[in-house]
């Protein structure tokens, strides 16, 4: 475990290697910039007030653009963040548990680190999967709700059904 | 059943509403008064020897000579009747014709009776001008109380397809015309 | 108008940005989908692979009027689309230019005489910067009108004009 954080070939120093990126990353930058001067500097300004407006294919805006989303995306996406991390999480242990990282894995030594390391990952683990649980059971998993409990109403629901009633009774049949 | 029987029976049960029956020729229809116009339908579309359950269209006419507008309503049964005419039945057609004095020109709506017939009669008064009362589809403006108009731009006045139309000189500040000769004369 | 444009006179460094500027331009025409009847067919075929009109870099239709600089008023015009044409024609950025393609938009077409719904020619609404007749213009005859254009940018400038002169800056 005394090897070197970073090897770099022979005759380049660390000093060389920051300047380096800080160039490529402001030339990079300085292109942008100078297309962007130079459209500003030739480009025809008009004003027109249509410009301004919110575009509808031509027609005049109705209402304001924003919708409310679906509260489930929420939920989804809280779900996913968590147990990502927690899977983020297990790939640095995994790789010690297996054995990797170390110069010299003597069997003692992995033995002494097996039993402590999975106790350890078996208490997170243990942690979060009881908040799996509580997630499961309580719904927040289902995408369509079951009826009579909590669920979204026709008139409150984000997707408007066919609001106009059928008109007069079926002819002939 | 034949254009005749169709005919009389509805002559036998509507007695005056029916003012002439034409069931010679390739259109065989009968001309029913505009008051009693809606019964009629009802009776058309529930009478189990009748059952004309499709509207095909409505069409409007333009009896200039006559000073009256007309609506054509061409009916046709999807199903047999209850009077077969052999061995698989005969699904018979037939049309109404409903005639409205032009300066008065409303009629009873039938969408609730045919749901196809909204449309048309949107149609018919936008190019016509024949007012259908009761239509589903009613707005309230400057020309009074009429169904929606559904090709021309709302806030357009008059009705085109009549005969004594004049084309408009402009439109929202759009010129009626490229330039200072109008190909067209006015119309008399 | 913007910083450059109108305030020196013509001179070396005037003409070449002119010809970088006008170069650009007139090689990445990219159209707003404006197909409203037939000629919209023959717009299509003009973008298919046999007449491709992607080879002059006019290929890019965009379906918002804010991404793209040209408009090409393929089909007949009634007054009902007047006022949303005039609008998505007013969302478009500068510079913008406008082909009238056929004969609907040129004059009116067929429908000149009995069409009480037709406007009479988008240049009643519109400025046109070129006229592509035709019912329907082939598509040979659409991509005529497009090198036009092309021509007609190119002789754009952005020098300040001088009194002599009788044409004015883009």
């Amino acid at each position: 475990m005394t090897s070197d954080v970073l090897a770099l070939a022979p005759g380049v120093d660390h000093v060389n290697v920051t300047f380096g990126v800080l160039l490529f990353c402001a030339a990079g930058g300085g292109m942008v910039l100078a297309i962007l001067i130079l459209g500003w500097l030739f480009r025809p300004k008009v004003y027109n007030p249509d410009k301004g407006a919110i575009y509808e294919c031509g027609e005049e805006a109705i209402g304001p653009g924003q919708l409310q989303f679906d509260l489930r995306f929420y939920v989804v996406a809280l779900v996913f963040i968590v147990f990502d991390i927690e899977i983020a999480l297990f790939y640095p242990w995994a790789v010690v548990f297996g054995g990797g990282g170390f110069e010299q894995a003597t069997v003692e030594f992995m033995q002494r680190v097996k039993t402590g390391a999975l106790y350890d990952m078996l208490f997170f683990f243990g942690v979060v999967v009881v908040g799996f649980l509580y997630l499961w059971k309580y719904g927040y998993l289902d995408w369509v709700r079951a009826l009579g409990g909590g669920g979204l109403s026709a008139a409150d629901r984000a997707v408007p059904g066919d609001a106009r009633p059928t008109a007069g009774s079926e002819a002939g049949q | 059943m034949t254009p005749e029987q169709i005919a009389k029976t509805l002559q036998d049960k509507f007695g005056q509403a029916i003012a002439e029956a034409c069931v010679e020729g390739l259109h065989p229809h009968v001309v029913v008064s505009a008051d009693r116009w809606h019964e009629v339908a009802v009776f058309l579309r529930d009478d189990e020897h009748m059952k004309f359950d499709w509207l095909r269209a409505i069409s409007g006419v333009d009896r200039m000579e006559d000073g009256q507008l007309e609506a054509v309503y061409d009916l046709h049964a999807t199903q047999p009747s209850a009077e077969p005419g052999g061995l698989w039945g005969e699904r018979h057609g037939f049309a109404v014709t409903v005639k409205v004095p032009r300066d008065n020109p409303h009629v009873a709506s039938v969408a609730d009776v045919w749901p196809t017939a909204e449309w048309h009669e949107r149609e018919a008064y936008d190019l016509l001008g024949i007012v259908f009362d009761g239509n589903p589809d009613t707005v309230t403006d400057h020309d009074g109380t009429h169904p929606r108009r559904i090709l021309c731009p709302d806030d357009w006045v008059g009705h085109p397809l009549r005969k004594d139309y004049q084309f408009p000189e402009e439109y929202q500040g759009i010129p009626g015309w490229a330039g200072d000769d109008r190909p067209l004369d006015k119309k008399k | 108008m913007s910083f450059m444009v109108n305030r020196f006179e013509e001179g070396l460094m005037i003409t070449s940005v002119d010809w970088a500027l006008n170069w650009a331009r007139q090689c990445s025409l990219w159209p707003v989908t404006f197909g409203l009847a037939c000629c919209a067919i023959e717009m299509m075929a003009t973008g298919a692979d046999r007449w491709d009109i992607d080879r002059f870099g006019a290929g890019a239709y965009r379906p918002s009027p804010r991404q793209s600089d040209l408009m090409i008023v393929a089909g007949t015009v009634t007054y009902k689309m007047a006022s949303r044409l005039v609008r998505l024609f007013n969302q478009m950025p500068e510079p913008k230019w406008v082909i009238a393609m056929g004969a609907c938009t040129v004059g009116g077409g067929p429908y000149y005489k009995y069409g009480y719904h037709v406007v009479k020619g988008i240049d009643l609404i519109l400025p046109v910067d070129v006229y592509v007749p035709g019912c329907p213009p082939r598509p040979e005859s659409l991509l005529e009108g497009l090198l036009r254009l092309r021509d007609k940018i190119a002789h754009n400038t952005i020098a300040k004009a001088s009194p002599s002169q009788s044409e004015s800056a883009a």
